[in-house]
Order: structure tokens, then C-alpha cells, then sequence
């Protein structure tokens, strides 16, 4: 994923850097990896239609409200 | 006929009686109420999608998801055997985070207001002036007469004509017009997410981090002493003294794993 989408950053579990991120990006089970350490980190495949299926209901909510 | 230069109506007169608070808070209002909407909705949807529901308990248990963290390992030679490439094992560890924390709640809020109030007034004046007189006059007339004198006779006839026409007209246009613009733009910036689901979502974040277990080795007399005193007023009946003595473990280190 390139890094002009990642506006977010969340700290990295080993060694504290920054891990820029796409919590789209995240939740369709994309890994983003540490600049670091190169540690990567992601959500579980097996999780990933759980969180799908909740972005799902909130965009869902979004188009509703807009 | 009018002034030649009647006056414009001022601009300024016209904005003052502007009901300015409804024009520009009546959408911001409209905005703060999508907004207050949209933040139930929100919590309904935290509620439903993020968290399960104990109806024995009437708690709510937040929805876990299951994270992986790949690095990896350099993998220590064998000293022993001669001539081995170093090796790179790729370790896997999960922890659990709540659903909540991933779901991008806030950007359910409005997140730009822009009000265009744009008033046009115009003051104008148009004289327009058309005068037109027109006259015509015909008349016409003939005779005949006839004399005779003797063997004499004559007949005269004619004819007397006359035809006149006047025409005038005056075209007068006068116009003047003048027009004012007024604009106000209001923006209103994302909102952030409500204090108690921040403060929720960092006591999760905190509660990633693994702590070690208090030990608990020592043990410990831990003796209580019970005063009762009971009466009326400021008389003073019974005075009970109770001693209880316990033994506790008592940790002896706690701390957060680096």
C-alpha cells in the first residue's frame, strides 16, 4: 500500500516506531510493515469478514445518513 | 414627470434588519442535530456490531479480533558445525484487540458546514415618458351652379379641398439601478471521538501489554481492631472491642514486562 493513503500511525509493539497505516486498508486484512523493525502486523485472516462485516454496517449507516 | 434623480435606496439599511442569527445558525443548528443523530446511531452501532450483549448480566463484552505481528528471528548458529549461513525464522505472535478500536467511528460526524448567504438588493428607477399628439383635419367640398341669362347659360362647378396633419412625440427613458452582494461562510470541523470511548479505547490498548503476576510468598499478620460504641445522645451504653487477626500473602514484586 503506498504511503500517501496511510494517515494514521499506530506504534510499533517491538520497537515504538511509528507504523503508518489504512485502517480501510487494515480491516480488508492489508499487513503494513514497521519501518523499524520490519516487524509487519495485520488482523488475522480468519478475523478479517468479522471486521469487514462491521465496516459493511457502518458505511451502510454513512450512506443512510448522508 | 418624476425627479430627474430620484434617490437609491442605501445598501447598508437594507442588511440591518437581516435576521442574521437564523440565516447563519439555523444550518449549524440543522448540523450540530445531524450530528447529535449520527452520534446515537453511532453508539447504537458500537453497541450492536462491537460489543455481545449478556442479557443475564446486562453486560456488554466487547468483540475481540484476533491481530498478527510477523518479525523476524535471527536464528543462533550451531558453534559446532563449521560453515552455517546465518538463518531468519519468521516468528508469529497474536493478541487480541476490540473491534472497537479498529472501526473508523469518527468519521461518521459532519465534517464541513459552508453556509452561501448571498442577498441581492436592488434599487432601481425607470422613467419612461411617451407623449404623442396627433391632428388631422380634412374637409372638401364642391358646387355646381348653373346661371343662364337669355340664350346665355353656364354651368360652373368646382371643388374646394383642404387636408392638414400635425404630429409630435417625445420618448423619455430614464433608469438607475443599484445591487449589493452579501456572503458568509461558516465552517465547522470534525468533531473527535467522545471522551469515554477514547478513554475505553486506550484502557484496551493499555490492556494489550502483558504484566507479570504479582508473587506472592510472604505472609503477613494483619491484625484489625473493632471499636463499637452505641448509646443515646451523648450517653455512652456499650463499648464492644473486637480483635481480628488474619494471615495474608503479600506480593513482592509487580511490574509491567518490558
Amino acid at each position: 500500500m503506498s504511503n500517501s493513503s496511510l494517515s494514521n500511525s499506530m506504534p510499533c509493539p517491538i520497537c515504538k516506531t511509528n507504523i503508518p497505516f489504512d485502517p480501510i486498508g487494515l480491516i480488508k486484512g492489508a499487513q503494513f510493515a514497521c519501518p523499524g523493525c520490519q516487524a509487519q502486523i495485520g488482523i488475522s485472516g480468519q478475523e478479517v469478514p468479522r471486521a469487514e462485516e462491521a465496516l459493511e454496517k457502518l458505511e451502510e449507516i454513512k450512506k443512510q445518513k448522508s | 414627470m418624476a425627479d430627474a434623480n430620484p434617490p437609491l435606496i442605501s445598501m447598508a439599511e437594507q442588511f440591518t434588519g437581516l435576521p442574521m442569527d437564523d440565516l447563519i445558525g439555523g444550518p449549524l443548528n440543522a448540523a450540530a442535530k445531524a450530528n447529535s443523530m449520527m452520534a446515537a446511531t453511532q453508539t447504537q452501532f458500537m453497541l450492536d456490531t462491537c460489543f455481545n450483549y449478556d442479557e443475564a448480566t446486562n453486560i456488554y463484552t466487547p468483540i475481540m479480533v484476533t491481530m498478527t505481528l510477523k518479525r523476524g528471528v535471527l536464528v543462533p548458529v550451531d558453534p559446532t558445525v563449521p560453515n552455517q549461513e546465518p538463518k531468519i525464522d519468521v516468528v508469529e505472535t497474536t493478541f487480541e484487540v476490540p473491534l472497537l478500536t479498529i472501526i473508523p467511528l469518527n468519521s461518521l460526524a459532519v465534517d464541513s458546514v459552508d453556509i452561501k448567504f448571498d442577498m441581492e438588493v436592488k434599487s432601481s428607477f425607470s422613467e419612461t415618458t411617451n407623449e404623442k399628439s396627433e391632428e388631422a383635419m380634412a374637409a372638401e367640398s364642391s358646387f355646381q351652379a348653373k346661371i343662364g341669362y337669355g340664350i346665355f347659360s353656364a354651368t360652373i362647378t368646382g371643388s374646394v379641398s383642404y387636408d392638414s396633419a400635425t404630429s409630435s412625440s417625445r420618448d423619455t427613458h430614464y433608469e438607475k439601478s443599484n445591487s449589493a452582494q452579501y456572503s458568509v461562510a461558516v465552517h465547522a470541523g470534525q468533531l473527535p471521538l467522545p471522551a469515554g470511548v477514547t478513554t475505553i479505547i486506550n484502557a484496551f490498548s493499555n490492556a494489550i501489554s502483558p504484566i507479570t503476576m504479582p508473587v506472592l510468598s510472604e505472609e503477613t499478620e494483619v491484625v484489625t481492631e473493632n471499636l463499637k460504641v452505641s448509646g443515646a445522645g451523648a450517653k455512652t451504653e456499650t463499648i464492644e472491642v473486637s480483635r481480628e487477626t488474619k494471615t495474608i500473602k503479600t506480593p513482592l514484586s509487580t511490574g509491567k514486562n518490558k
